[in-house]
């Protein structure tokens, strides 16, 4: 069908794969790397910054930031296992109301950045303190373990037999998969890449941006809720400060998402690539034992991706408005000189 | 009804803003098969009138019918559902996106309940590339990656998906290549083929000899001929353009040109904006560029000042070479740039008239690290009131006041900077006949104290009354010089266009 | 154009945007200082109420002390925002970053460890600065990856450890007596009333003070922020003016996290953690406009006393330290609310 061109344009449409296959090659020279069990204990610990990548996503693709991801999803946490071990719900309902929790907290973060016309960035810094202090509120005493073994068992079993991933993690990848397939095959997952991408254009053809901008971040914060109340069940805790030690679960899904190639002006991206970013770097934590060298790593990668798109975009700025009868004369005196 | 049938019958159509009545009773037809070209200098009132047709203004008077129905275009979606396609210079086109989805934005087509059906999306999006020639074209790549021609073929395509009878375009061509021009062309002649009326706006007047059936002019917001083209000429439509010639608004200038030279371009060069442009300007006389939109006039002005790089050629300032990295190297060696745009590129609209009007010469009255407007406040206002901007408040917003005493800030600003040679981009775009009178008075008195200015503008009567000297400028080429007494919106407008006595290409 | 000389008879005066509301321009102009007297007001009956005295030394004192960390870095911070680039996200690692280096060169002694420490913010600030100013990257994205990479440097460079600067500090009097002389910086008393915090904090607001509203880049920067475009043409290098910007932001910084480390006595890469909310808070709450080129030092600095005096009242109330999380997100959101909304009620976009 088409024709695959190997130039730059191509590695870095496709830079998520690349990274995925080079981390994999390392694997291949890191002792006991490729066992079941490690890849088991790799995929199923980052599952959650996977949750919150592909939440970061859809509001980047739409033209926003959802920093509330991080905290919306300890919540979720707290709220499930607080919920099953004080009220003794069981625990359908338990990650329901957490996942309700997700639902007010992403129309909140839209109705701010729509109707009060607060940009995202700020809209959604004020709510993560918020969210934080209202933890607080919920668990004051820093942590609320409900142990529940047999759903705890459930998440860390493998779900189909010859696949080296936990139930957890196969659940995530189902989650991604119906936001992917939403993105790229509804009309309103289109129309989210519409409203990235010139918002304009979008209104003239009757597409009701605002609420289309409210959806991504309602689907942002159910994701993270339910990523976070699974994880919750799935580690059998869920700690108040989560993530606040190390590399933080919001820069985690932050750099998945840019190195995965989404648009940081919005308008082009992909839950996929993120997702496959996110098993990347999960395999590159996998390698680097030591939490220090994770950081750097992830980091130097992050800060190269951001450097080339804005040397990129800054040499597109200096041709802009070129005419093209003119650089047809310029090519042709060039070819004489 | 067949033959003789009217696409689009304007009858009266007038269009008030405050102050101005932009379209004066216009009467406008056009039939089914025919591309009607709309012509007329800036401001002449074609933008309007076309805008009138788009539905962006419910409060038109007159009545429009299309295809013999009465129709009431107060919105876009009324004229739209009226069967109206407008195709902007703007593209509206998002860059990111894969071109089938830009075409079908809104109604992609689905397979079920919930998905949409890419295979149809994409055959339908191939089909309509197909009207306009555009058939091989893969239509899931990004608009980001089709050339300029390409992308507004695209646009168009997306318009005919709205099956209109009666597609606008302004100014199609004004970025394309001239084998692109054609392509175009084809394309349009092909749309005329299928009975669809097309009116076409251009300022080319090659174009519309070329592709047009029919023209019409507007000036001052009247419609001022209309003819076959096979039956007119140029001449004859650049008379009707710029009417009887005008002089009693812009009264004769002293002459006070010196042979001094200022300012000597050699070989001026920035490759695909404007190439070998050569040109003088001598103490005391003020030097117009003529060119179309998009000839690279302000493209030289910005290489000159620093703000954009060139790569050929040298630039000379009182006989010694300059190069400036930047515009505030320009500045004080004494070269200033009115920009064309006050409120993008020129003043700080939040900011108070003085912090506005000082903004050039915060270096020259600094002394060491320290710097207060404060110590400057009686140049301001003298300044001000040179200009006669009103309120003469200088602490007041810049963005409380009218569009024109906003200009007149704007050239307060570059008195202000007492530069010897100051090149003003459209100064006066949008004003008032009284601030244009002011802003005129004030150039010709800056010119007479022996500096020299260049000017750039569309508004052609501003030209004939005020430069001493024009070059003209055409897709980046210096084609011609017209000396003073040869200067004439005819003269200006048949060479901006490549014709005339005075162009020597 | 010689009929338009007949139809058209352009008004002389133009009264548009004239008629704006008195109030919300006073509170545009004077918002943060109304705030904080009625913070004032409301603390000293919270405080009554609560059997204390809101104006008491001690109180007063612990204001100060507690808002002096604060108040330096929103100072630098004022220039980020106020030149239309929003927030600086490497306000944490520049603090945590010029307290590692300084702590880490205390046996140069305490001045050249002082002067390392904050040479250090000013590179930051020049990487800062070229990538934004000059490249035109998006301000938060970089300046945030650029906080994760310093955050990556520090704890590979260090091993994540913490740093003690008398453990770092060889065995010779000089040394530890440098080491000694850094950790008092926080401790010491002018006159055994004010601390040196307090004292350094408001001579940076000064120097701030002086910098805004006093030099010519505080003039340029005005209007750099404000359109960024027009600056261009009007022959102001906007590239190095936001790059200062940046240099300023980031060096203040490195002063805060400085006296951060000496405060707590160990340098980390978690220093700083917050700095980038609550400094942001502080600038917003003195009427900084986020889009650029409007408010003042002055302001700011009622901002970070205001935030202070929240603070205060907060624990007069008995609110816990986290739950003031939610107050203070709810009190930002508040204040961005106001800046847009007023503004746009001012008839700015």
């Amino acid at each position: 069908m088409k024709k695959m061109k190997i130039n730059g344009a191509f590695l870095n449409a496709n830079r998520a794969w690349i990274f995925l296959i080079v981390v994999m090659i390392i694997g291949v020279f890191t002792p006991k790397f490729y066992t079941a069990y490690n890849i088991k204990a790799i995929t199923g610990n980052n599952t959650l910054f996977i949750w919150l990548a592909c939440g970061f996503t859809i509001c980047m693709i739409a033209g926003n930031m959802d920093l509330t991801v991080q905290y919306c999803s300890t919540f979720a946490a707290l709220i499930c296992l607080g919920t099953h071990s004080r009220q003794k719900w069981p625990w359908l309902i338990c990650i329901l109301v957490a996942v309700l929790m997700g639902v007010i907290v992403g129309m909140i973060n839209g109705l701010l950045v729509t109707k009060l016309k607060i940009s995202a960035f700020i809209a959604t810094l004020g709510m993560q303190f918020i969210l934080r202090g209202l933890m607080y509120l919920y668990a004051p005493d820093e942590q609320s373990i409900g142990r529940d073994m047999a759903a705890n068992e459930f998440l860390n079993d493998k779900l189909i037999k010859f696949l080296p991933f936990s139930a957890y993690f196969l659940i995530c990848l189902i989650a991604v998969l119906i936001v992917w397939i939403f993105l790229r095959w509804t009309r309103t997952g289109r129309n989210v890449y519409m409203i990235g991408g010139n918002i304009e254009t979008a209104w003239l053809a009757g597409v009701k941006s605002s609420r289309i901008t409210i959806l991504t971040f309602v689907i942002s914060s159910v994701l993270c809720a339910l990523g976070g109340a699974l994880n919750g069940i799935f580690s059998g805790a869920a700690n108040i400060s989560m993530g606040e030690k190390g590399i933080s679960p919001l820069m985690i899904g932050m750099t998945a998402t840019i190195i995965g190639g989404t648009d940081t002006s919005g308008g082009s991206g992909s839950v996929l690539n993120t997702f496959i970013t996110m098993i990347a770097l999960a395999f590159l934590k996998g390698i680097f034992k030591k939490t220090e060298m994770q950081v750097l790593v992830i980091s130097i990668i992050m800060i190269l991706c951001i450097a080339y798109e804005t040397i990129a975009a800054f040499r597109r700025s200096k041709i802009l408005g070129i005419r093209p009868n003119l650089r047809n004369e310029y090519l042709r005196e060039k070819g004489k000189a | 009804m067949a033959e003789t049938a009217l696409a689009l019958d304007m009858r009266q159509v007038s269009k008030q803003f405050p102050g101005t009545l932009a379209v004066d009773r216009v009467d406008f037809q056009v039939k089914k098969g025919e591309i009607h070209a709309l012509m007329g200098e800036n401001g002449a009132g074609k933008s309007t009138l076309m805008k009138v047709l788009a539905g962006l203004f419910n409060d038109y008077t007159g009545e429009i019918y299309i295809n013999g129905e009465k129709k009431e275009l107060r919105s876009p979606i009324m004229a739209k559902e009226a069967g109206i396609g407008m195709v902007y210079q703007e593209l509206s086109l998002a860059r990111k996106i894969s071109i089938y989805e830009n075409l079908l934005v809104g109604r992609l087509p689905k397979k079920n309940a919930l998905f949409i059906d890419r295979k149809k999306a994409i055959q339908m999006a191939k089909d309509s590339l197909e009207r306009v020639g555009l058939g091989n074209l893969d239509p899931t790549i990004s608009v980001s990656e089709i050339s300029q021609c390409d992308a507004q073929l695209v646009e168009i395509a997306k318009v005919l998906d709205s099956h209109p009878s009666i597609l606008v375009m302004d100014e199609p061509t004004s970025s394309l290549s001239s084998e692109e021009v054609e392509r175009m062309f084809s394309i349009i002649r092909k749309l005329r083929e299928e009975g669809m009326a097309i009116v076409y706006i251009s300022h080319h007047m090659q174009e519309i000899f070329e592709i047009a059936d029919r023209v019409t002019v507007m000036r001052d917001g009247r419609r001022v001929g209309n003819a076959l083209v096979s039956e007119t000429n140029e001449e004859e439509l650049v008379q009707q353009m710029v009417g009887e010639p005008v002089k009693k608004f812009y009264g004769e200038s002293a002459n006070t040109v010196t042979s001094e030279v200022v300012l000597k371009l050699e070989d001026f060069t920035r490759w695909g904006f404007f190439h070998h442009v050569n040109f003088e300007l001598h103490k005391g006389e003020i030097l117009a560029i003529e060119g179309l939109a998009g000839s690279g006039r302000t493209e030289i002005a910005r290489a000159l000042i620093g703000v954009d790089e060139h790569h050929l050629g040298k630039a000379y300032f009182h006989g010694k070479e300059v190069n400036f990295k930047n515009f505030g190297e320009a500045i004080s060696t004494g070269i200033g740039y009115v920009t064309e745009d006050r409120k993008i590129l020129g003043l700080a609209l939040s900011q108070p008239v003085s912090d506005n009007v000082l903004s050039c010469v915060i270096d020259r009255y600094s002394k060491g690290m320290f710097y207060s407007n404060a110590w400057n406040n009686a140049l301001v206002d003298e300044k001000i009131n040179e200009m006669s901007v009103y309120p003469a408040d200088r602490t007041r917003l810049v963005n409380s006041f009218s569009g024109g005493n906003q200009q007149k800030v704007l050239m307060a600003k570059w008195m202000a900077a007492d530069v010897d040679v100051l090149i003003l981009d459209e100064p006066t775009r949008g004003v008032d006949i009284n601030a244009k009178q002011i802003i005129h008075n004030a150039i010709r008195q800056y010119v007479a104290q022996g500096h020299a200015a260049i000017i750039i503008s569309s508004d052609l009567p501003e030209i004939v009354g005020l430069a001493d000297r024009a070059v003209v400028l055409r897709e980046g080429h210096i084609i011609g010089e017209i000396p003073k007494e040869g200067i004439t919106e005819n003269s200006l407008l048949m060479a901006a266009n490549g014709k005339g006595e005075y162009v020597n290409v | 154009m010689s009929d338009q000389n007949k139809t058209v008879l352009s008004p002389k005066t133009d009264t548009r945007k004239t008629e704006v509301n008195k109030g919300i321009l006073l509170f545009n102009r004077m918002g943060i200082w109304v705030i904080t007297i009625a913070l004032l007001i409301l603390g000293t009956i919270i405080a009554a109420a609560n059997g204390g005295h809101f104006f008491d030394k001690s109180n007063i004192q612990s204001i100060l002390e507690a808002v002096a960390l604060y108040g330096m870095v929103a100072a630098g911070l004022f220039y980020v925002t106020y030149s239309g680039n929003w927030t600086d996200m490497s306000i944490p690692l520049t603090m945590a970053m010029a307290g590692m280096l300084t702590v880490q060169s205390i046996n140069l002694g305490f001045p050249v460890a002082l002067l390392i420490g904050i040479a250090t913010g000013l590179a930051i600030g020049m990487i800062n600065g070229f990538m934004i100013g000059h490249l035109r990257a998006n301000p938060i994205i970089w300046s945030w990856g650029f906080n994760l990479l310093l955050s990556g440097i520090i704890r590979v460079g260090w091993g994540g450890k913490q740093l003690y600067a008398d453990t770092v500090a060889k065995q010779t009097d000089f040394a530890q007596h440098s080491a000694q002389t850094f950790y008092s910086i926080s401790r010491t008393y002018i006159g055994g009333i004010i601390s040196l915090m307090a004292i350094v904090m408001l001579c940076m607001f000064v120097l701030s003070y002086i910098i805004h509203a006093k030099t010519s880049f505080g003039q340029k920067l005005k209007l750099v922020g404000s359109n960024y475009e027009a600056a261009r043409f009007s022959g102001i290098n906007c590239q190095k003016i936001v790059m200062m910007g940046y240099m300023i932001s980031s060096t203040f910084a490195a002063v805060g996290g400085i006296f951060y480390t000496a405060l707590r006595k160990t340098a980390s890469y978690e220093n700083g953690t917050g700095y980038d909310f609550t400094c942001l808070t502080c600038v917003l709450l003195g009427g900084t406009l986020l889009s650029g080129g409007k408010g003042s030092v002055l302001g700011t600095f009622g901002g970070v006393l205001a935030y202070g005096i929240l603070n205060n009242i907060l624990s007069w109330i008995g609110i816990g330290t986290y739950t003031k999380y939610a107050v203070q997100g709810m009190v930002f959101l508040l204040i961005v609310f106001i800046n847009t909304y007023t503004e746009r009620k001012l008839g700015r976009s």
